[in-house]
């Protein structure tokens, strides 16, 4: 199975012991709120899933990943991973102090030894990750609205949040140990944000043809206005697993981390996780993770010629569509016929006829799946 | 001294000239912006090879094994 990245899962979870006798000294701690997102990103850097992250990055590891996209240690990385903390927040700080961080409420999160306070400048770190400052970009939008100051250091996690899908939240080890039990050497992710459609089930299919097992990762968190509900995601993928794969094939599990709109960056950093998961192969289709016209269709295929030691394998795709002579979903490498003979997959057209309360005919979209999401209300954000 | 201004460490190496304009003509369609980046990449990529090559540890326990297996029939990812 494909090593994790840089050479070993992290774990951070603390043991019941050692999680005790901190709670029974907690009074003896300052305190910072953190939001669900970073409880989420504390929970991935606890385990595992942003290996061989053990913690929010510090200055060096922010400055080589924002240049270079390497950390420090020279194992490639693209998007800083990092604690936003106010000017209030720090004053009585100082490197080397043990902090909890609390959710919203006072309750403990995890325990963070402070290695780095340091600031920051906002359209650098913006321009640098999505390659623009234009504040219509939600990836930049969340950075300028980000605290003026960063922590960096290592996480050890005290209380896990509550999963919206504990049935389908597994960890790394867990997935690890499951493909294992299954025999399945050769593992590929595929990233969703959206149900399925035909083409999203032909680029599965074509993909697990030459590996022994699916790993369908649903990205679970915050997203976009429009975006589809992750209720209706994971229904809708229990739908078509339950109708369309060999069940001994195909494995959901849920990834929450917010999507960030980095494009070809953020394909990188998710290939690392699914690695993580002990994926050896990622499907990267066109426009993985863009957002408006920000980035070219196929920048998220080119970024990986300058990953030659990421491990994993990219599995790429273009654009798909149903041929009506071919009578079956293509693409333009392995279809002669001119566009007027086919019906494209457009995730906007796709959603314009869902919200008309429509079902997408059987061309696009499964029927049961599309049945699935029409009964939602609203399966939009 | 603010997060921009700061520069991360290099260490010089000096290659043949002859080498040098050769790896130039190469990397031409590569899409690299610079030798030291191309560089940079072959030698990564050398390196990877060479960890591959050593054996691979174990990331979890027969015993951590055993209990995950009962917790993933529980889940039913496993029968």
């Amino acid at each position: 199975m494909i090593e994790p990245h840089g050479g070993t899962l992290i774990n951070k979870a603390l043991p019941q012991s050692e999680k005790k006798r901190i709670l029974n000294e907690i009074h003896e701690f300052n305190k910072i709120p953190v939001n669900i997102q970073k409880w989420k990103e504390i929970k991935n850097l606890s385990f595992g899933i942003f290996s061989p992250l053990g913690g929010f990055m510090n200055e060096n590891d922010v400055i080589n990943v924002l240049e270079h996209m390497y950390l420090e240690s020279d194992v490639a990385w693209p998007i800083p991973i990092v604690l936003d903390v106010s000017k209030e927040e720090v004053a009585n700080l100082k490197e080397d102090d043990s902090i909890i961080l609390t959710d919203m409420k006072d309750n403990p999160i995890a325990l963070l030894n402070i290695e780095s306070i340091y600031n920051y400048d906002k359209n650098y770190f913006a321009e640098k990750i999505f390659g623009t400052i234009d504040i219509s970009h939600p990836g930049v939008k969340k950075i300028k609205e980000q605290k003026e100051y960063l922590i960096g250091g290592e996480v050890f996690l005290i209380n896990e949040l509550n999963s919206p899908f504990p049935n389908l939240d597994l960890k790394p080890l867990e997935t690890r140990v499951l493909f294992k039990a299954k025999k399945w050497d050769r593992v590929v992710a595929f990233q969703t944000r959206n149900p399925p459609h035909l083409g999203h089930e032909y680029i599965q299919k074509a993909s697990l043809t030459f590996n022994d097992g699916l790993f369908i990762n649903p990205v679970i968190g915050r997203k976009k206005q429009g975006d589809f509900l992750d209720e209706v995601i994971i229904e809708s993928y229990k739908t078509l697993i339950k109708n369309y794969f060999p069940k001994n094939r195909v494995v959901m599990s849920i990834f929450e981390t917010e999507m960030r709109y980095a494009g070809p960056k953020e394909a990188i950093f998710h290939a690392i996780a699914r690695k993580n998961y002990g994926c050896d192969h990622i499907i990267i289709g066109r426009d993985h993770a863009g957002v408006g016209n920000f980035y070219k269709p196929y920048d998220a295929h080119e970024i990986f010629k300058n990953f030659p030691d990421l491990g994993i394998e990219p599995l790429f795709f273009r654009s798909f569509s149903k041929c009506a002579i071919c009578d079956s979903v293509v693409n333009d490498k392995i279809c002669p016929h001119p566009p007027d003979k086919h019906v494209f997959f457009s995730g906007t057209d796709i959603r314009d006829i869902l919200l008309s309360g429509k079902k997408p005919t059987p061309d696009i979209m499964r029927p049961e799946v599309a049945e699935v999401i029409l009964k939602y209300q609203n399966p939009f954000c | 001294m603010d997060i921009a201004e700061k520069k991360t460490d290099y260490e010089n190496i000096l290659i043949p000239n002859p080498l040098a304009e050769k790896l130039k003509n190469i990397m031409k369609d590569t899409g690299f912006s610079s030798i030291s980046n191309y560089i940079s990449s072959i030698l990564r990529q050398f390196i990877s090879a060479k960890d591959g090559e050593k054996n691979l540890k174990q990331a979890f326990s027969k015993e951590e094994e055993e209990s995950i297996k009962q917790r993933l029939i529980n889940l039913g990812y496993l029968e």
